[in-house]
């Protein structure tokens, strides 16, 4: 076992990483291998619980951060992620007791890539983790990435994650509240042009009482892609006074692109607060209306409309290094 | 000196025509008021001013200092030097009123040039202080989850800082109590300049209170049928508008349909109090 010292962002400060890397490549025979071989061959990204059985069977490489307990860290840990060819990886995220963390990760490479990224995350009693990760791979990528987390008594997640590249993508968020007054919010930001399918899945399920699950999904599908959202806030009997709610929300710029929100709740207790919803449609023409009332011009009017409903990647724009990399990417993405 | 004329403007949404001739003339220095009841065309008037997407002018002419306005998108009419303080302007989350407000300020600039950061929040924090708003106006949401007096002092607050040449207030009053009217009426007021024409659509008189409008006019059918002074104000707020029905013979007053009025759906004074 190594000791790294992960600081991707130069004189960023970083964190200390236990990891071990086990293969720079992928092992063939593998049942990764396969999967992937077969994606090749079929185009587009695996089921997930084949991706995350992939995953565990064959880690070609895997980090592990922990933060001690009652640890808390002034400035947030960044991950960079960046490779190339193909890659099979496990980040192994543990949160001690009422240590609090913020994380900023970024996924990125050079070249097409398949990617089989599994994030395993367990927050202890009183944990607090904000966590946003940001995706941008090229196109002619195939990803798939799986975020689980474990959530005990009294702590509370802060998940924002984004798909801004021009990968095929699949992504889940999967959530399990163990623990009573424990809470997760969870808020998934997607863009999609050119041909690209991205299909992006949060679920969140209660098994203790009194826990809160908020999703929110905005996304913005352009050209002729497609994004499906699919979210579920599952409420087990006798999980009394929890609070399950969804929101879907899209817009929809290509004359031929397709977006889709499938919000779903699952319900044995009648004692809680369940809430679920979508908004999908063109850009509010009342809004570009005051907008263009006030002197902005079709397209900067568009532009602020679209930068506004991604508000949730605001905590990526207030990073210096990344705000340019994002503001960029948005206007190629949406042609604004 | 900005003039704005309206010629036998006629204009229709889907179905219903409903402006059927306007004629009217607004300098620079001059403050007007249309009033009416509800249904009569007054807010469509505006609307179709300043270019809005519902509605199709089928006769007639507008013109901004002899510039053909009909032929401009909104944003041209805008930085042409139109204002439309809006009935129910929409909300823009995840906007900030700051960087809506810089763009339409950077929008009035040739391409390369931008206004200056320092003077921009020296401008809007002054704004901010005399409309009474709350301090971090500008790095709330354009008009999320304002409430309906917030949204009309927000209003009013852009038309501050972007000093249009013509202001249309339409409905301005609708939706703020006492202290709202008159912050209102001080700040339209000292906007007044022989470079600044005013037009204000109005149901009720009482903003009249606190804007002075040298010429009113009363809208029914679509048309401005009558025109006055001070003195058809005040007979209007005495005796309502059946006088002037049965004077011209007009049976039937309005020209939008019953319920497609958005005035119907705006906030009461008594609501607007308790939520501020």
């Amino acid at each position: 076992m190594t000791t790294t010292y992960l600081d991707p962002f130069g004189d960023r400060p970083g964190l200390l990483i236990e990891g071990g890397r086990l293969h720079n490549s992928l092992p063939e025979g593998t049942p990764l291998h396969a999967a992937f071989a077969k994606h090749d061959a079929e185009a587009g990204p695996q089921s997930e619980k084949e991706a995350v059985a992939a995953n565990d069977a064959a880690i070609a490489e895997r980090l592990v951060i922990r933060i001690p307990a009652s640890a808390a860290l002034s400035k947030p840990i960044h991950i960079l992620h960046r490779e190339q060819g193909s890659a099979n990886r496990q980040v192994r995220l543990i949160v001690e007791e009422n240590a609090t963390v913020d994380i900023l990760e970024w996924f990125a490479s050079d070249t097409p890539l398949v990617l089989n990224h599994v994030l395993r995350a367990s927050l202890a009693r009183g944990a607090t983790v904000r966590y946003a990760s940001l995706a941008a791979h090229p196109a002619n990528s195939a990803t798939t990435i799986h975020r689980l987390f474990e959530l005990s008594q009294g702590s509370s997640l802060h998940l924002r994650t984004g798909e801004i590249g021009d990968a095929d993508t699949h992504q889940s968020v999967e959530v399990g509240i163990d623990g009573s007054a424990a809470s997760a919010h969870v808020e998934t930001v997607a863009l999609t042009n050119q041909r690209q399918e991205a299909i992006l899945t949060s679920d969140i399920t209660h098994r203790a009482p009194q826990s809160e699950g908020r999703i929110e999904h905005y996304g913005v599908a352009n050209d002729e892609s497609f994004l499906a959202f699919e979210g579920a806030g599952r409420i087990h009997r006798g999980m009394h006074g929890s609070v399950a709610r969804q929101s879907n929300r899209g817009v929809v710029l290509g004359e031929t692109s397709r977006l889709d929100a499938n919000p779903l709740l699952y319900i044995d207790e009648h004692d809680v607060d369940a809430s679920h919803g979508a908004a999908i449609g063109r850009i509010d023409e009342e809004q570009l209306y005051y907008l263009m009332s006030r002197g902005l011009t079709e397209h900067e009017a568009q532009r602020l409309i679209i930068e506004g409903f991604l508000a949730p990647l605001s905590v990526f724009l207030e990073d210096e290094g990344l705000s340019g990399l994002i503001r960029e990417t948005l206007q190629t993405k949406t042609g604004r | 000196m900005a003039t704005l004329e309206i010629r036998n403007l006629h204009a229709r949404a889907g179905e219903h025509d409903i402006l059927r001739g306007v004629d009217l003339k607004i300098e620079g220095g001059q403050s007007h008021a249309i009033m009416g009841p509800n249904g009569t065309g007054k807010s469509t008037l505006a609307s179709v001013i300043m270019g809005h997407p519902r509605y199709e002018v089928t006769a007639g002419s507008v013109t901004l200092d002899g510039e053909d306005v009909l032929s401009m998108t909104t944003d041209e009419r805008a930085r042409a030097g139109l204002f439309l303080a809006m009935q129910s302007p929409a909300e823009v989350p995840g906007v900030t009123n700051s960087d809506f407000i810089k763009s339409a300020m950077n929008a009035r600039l040739p391409e390369d040039e931008n206004v200056s950061l320092f003077k921009f929040i020296r401008e809007l924090d002054a704004a901010v202080d005399k409309l009474r708003m709350r301090e971090d106006l500008p790095h709330r949401y354009l008009n999320d989850g304002f409430s309906g007096g917030e949204k009309k002092r927000n209003e009013i607050l852009q038309m501050r800082l972007l000093k249009p040449s013509i202001a249309i207030l339409d409905e301005i009053d609708s939706g703020l109590d006492v202290d709202a009217l008159r912050v209102v009426g001080e700040n339209v007021t000292e906007m007044k300049s022989s470079g600044f024409g005013l037009l204000l659509i109005t149901h009720y008189q009482r903003i009249l209170d606190y804007i002075d409008a040298d010429t009113v006019h009363v809208m029914m059918q679509g048309r401005l049928v009558k025109t006055g002074d001070r003195e058809l104000m005040k007979r209007i707020d005495a005796d309502g508008y059946d006088w002037i029905k049965d004077e011209l013979g007009i049976e039937d007053e309005r020209v939008v349909p019953e319920g497609e009025d958005p005035a119907s759906l705006g906030e009461c004074a008594a609501k607007e109090a308790f939520e501020e």
